[in-house]
């Protein structure tokens, strides 16, 4: 009886053993509003990539016997002006916009993590040199830039899908400074720590020191600040479709979307067609900003109990 | 002159802070014999720490080693380029590190961080890199070694990590294991076992060990050789037995003063009086002579060399100038 007490409390012991992970998750699930945003992006998510899936209607259908119809049971959210479904559209602009996003923030990093290592490790000159770029970076005029960049791509007549990958290189790469900035402050700080005297001590090469010993620890400030990056990198595209410098028709994102509302006739009397990418947009966006600050709580180590 | 590990030779290590010049370590010389037991002795900051970190060349800017020869195995560390000496730290020389409680990289499992030292010097894959991290985290006593091989390290208590850093260090079979003040951090008890260990191991392994400490109670325990440095320099070096009863100069004899001793009846510790010397204003003459009971005029003139005072014992002090 005695041995079986002891055997349950080994289980037990070996059951508290938890990656710092497994623990961040565990904090995040006990904050609602976290798990809320969570939700909402998961469903945002699944019913973009299952959306289009199940539809009757494709991207492109024109159904010109119901043009500009209001909600019904064929088209829950109506048509637009030539008859395409745009509950079809609106999932398959889900997909742009998740997509360009998520990429652009992996682009943003990548850049962002490894210079920002890099500036920090080294130091010096070469910090200097980094830090300057990235002052440059934070004071580039984003918006002439940008409009500069569609209208040549207009000029060159790029392709409508192929610009969806300029305008995802172009937020990724004009977003890293920041997380750059994040980066190297921490690793200017962890570099000084004892375990990387012992690190060097064992004979191992800067590199892997950079990207195996330090910016694993700096994860936790990665992690949150590129979903709080995921949301305004999905804003800045809508903003950017909205202008028509985006994505551009006949692929569909739901800044792109929302841009019928310019049209006051459209505005007044067409809702279903602006508000449903409105609401994604608004929904997306913010569940992500719940998440990344209930991300933050979870990770601050802090916050540790 | 063959039984030598390790020959240091006039070790200059200087740091040009933005207040100036600091002479961390000012002409040090001293040898290690294979399979001995050096033990470095002094306060805080008279730059024991920087004589070791020197002899791996992991002295960052603004510390510089400014002159000076390391003759290890016939290779003069110095003068070695940084892809050839990164092949000799954690292979041939290692370092147990004083904090147990920072040394280890809190993102990594104990086994990774083992393992990595292995990987990088022993050629060794993945899977085979994990079993030799259990067999040694086994060999420096720690239980459930196949557990704890997967463990982070705030799972650990300090004296498992302490052991989990020599289980690094030991990995590669160094011909010499710095330990830098390796039971500084730990209770009492642990330091026990882990000295027991540290000797176990320097037994089996037949590496020689430079430990730094300012413990004397750990020294008189360990080590089988002492050197005694006080502001950059060596003060007194001598056998370990030879020092401990026949101490010459006045910063050991305070030193020794100043621990206490169960049998014997006292009220108060005696302490040495003032403190280490500002490193950018160092008195002139003998760095010792502003809290030395026996100072002279000679003292604060012109500076001591160390010279044999007797058969195999070294001191640099005025007072036995002239004795041979």
């Amino acid at each position: 009886m005695e041995a079986k007490s002891i055997e349950d409390v080994r289980e037990l012991a070996t059951e508290d053993i938890m990656s710092p992970w497994k623990l961040a998750w565990r904090r995040l699930k006990k904050n609602k509003l976290a798990m809320l945003g969570l939700y909402i992006l998961a469903i945002m998510v699944l019913l973009s990539v299952v959306g289009p899936l199940v539809s009757p209607y494709t991207m492109e259908q024109m159904d010109l016997s119901n043009i500009q119809s209001p909600p019904s049971l064929a088209h829950p959210m109506g048509t637009d002006e030539v008859g395409r479904d745009v509950m079809t559209r609106l999932f398959y602009a889900g997909r742009i916009s998740l997509s360009v996003g998520l990429f652009a923030v992996v682009i943003s990093v990548v850049i962002g993590s490894v210079l920002g290592g890099i500036a920090g490790y080294y130091g010096g000159f070469i910090d200097s040199l980094i830090m300057r770029i990235v002052d440059i970076f934070m004071s580039f005029p984003f918006l002439p830039l940008l409009i500069t960049i569609a209208a040549v791509m207009s000029d060159w007549k790029v392709p409508p899908q192929y610009r969806m990958f300029v305008v995802m290189i172009l937020i990724g790469i004009l977003s890293w400074p920041g997380l750059a900035r994040i980066v190297r402050g921490q690793i200017l700080s962890l570099r000084e720590q004892e375990f990387m005297q012992a690190a060097e001590a064992l004979g191992i090469r800067d590199r892997r020191k950079i990207f195996r010993h330090l910016l694993p620890n700096t994860y936790a400030s990665i992690i949150v600040s590129a979903t709080l990056d995921l949301g305004s990198a999905i804003l800045t595209e809508s903003s950017l479709s909205f202008l028509g410098l985006g994505v551009t028709p006949p692929t569909p994102s739901w800044g792109q979307m929302v841009q019928v509302a310019r049209d006051l006739y459209t505005l007044q009397m067409q809702p279903w067609l602006w508000i449903p990418p409105g609401i994604c947009i608004f929904l997306t966006v913010m569940a992500i900003n719940l998440f990344g600050d209930g991300l933050r709580d979870a990770l601050d180590p802090r916050l540790k109990r | 002159m063959a039984d030598d590990l390790l020959a240091i030779h006039d070790l200059r290590t200087y740091f040009y802070t933005e207040d100036g010049l600091v002479k961390a370590v000012d002409g040090v010389s001293f040898k290690i014999k294979k399979g001995e037991v050096l033990g470095v002795v002094g306060e805080s900051g008279c730059g024991k720490s920087i004589t070791a970190m020197s002899i791996l060349k992991l002295i960052d800017p603004p510390g510089k080693i400014i002159s000076g020869d390391v003759i290890f195995e016939g290779i003069n560390l110095i003068e070695l380029k940084e892809d050839d000496i990164r092949k000799i730290r954690g292979a041939s020389i290692s370092v147990i590190f004083q904090e147990p409680m920072t040394s280890l990289n809190p993102v990594f499992t104990i086994g990774d961080q083992i393992g990595e030292a292995i990987m990088l010097h022993q050629d060794l894959d993945k899977v085979n890199a994990r079993k030799k991290a259990i067999e040694m985290l086994k060999t420096v006593g720690i239980p459930r070694a196949d557990e704890v091989v997967d463990e982070y390290p705030h799972e650990l208590s300090g004296g498992m990590r302490q052991r989990a850093m020599i289980a690094m260090a030991i990995s590669c079979n160094p011909k010499l294991l710095i330990a830098d003040e390796p039971t500084t951090a730990l209770d009492v008890t642990i330091q026990a076992q882990i000295l027991e260990l540290m000797r176990n191991l320097k037994n089996d392994l037949g590496s020689s060990v430079m430990l730094i400490t300012h413990d004397l109670g750990v020294v008189a325990e360990m080590a089988d050789y002492v050197i005694v440095m006080y502001a950059g320099k060596i003060v007194e070096e001598a056998e370990v037995v030879e020092l401990f009863k026949n101490a010459k100069h006045p910063y050991t004899i305070g030193l020794l003063q100043s621990k206490p001793v169960i049998m014997r009846d006292e009220d108060r510790l005696n302490s040495i009086p003032g403190q280490v010397p500002n490193p950018l204003h160092m008195p002139s003459g003998c760095y010792f002579h502003p809290r030395c009971s026996h100072a002279m005029d000679i003292c604060r003139e012109s500076q001591p060399e160390l010279k044999e005072v007797c058969e195999g014992h070294k001191a640099a002090c005025w007072l036995y100038e002239g004795v041979i």
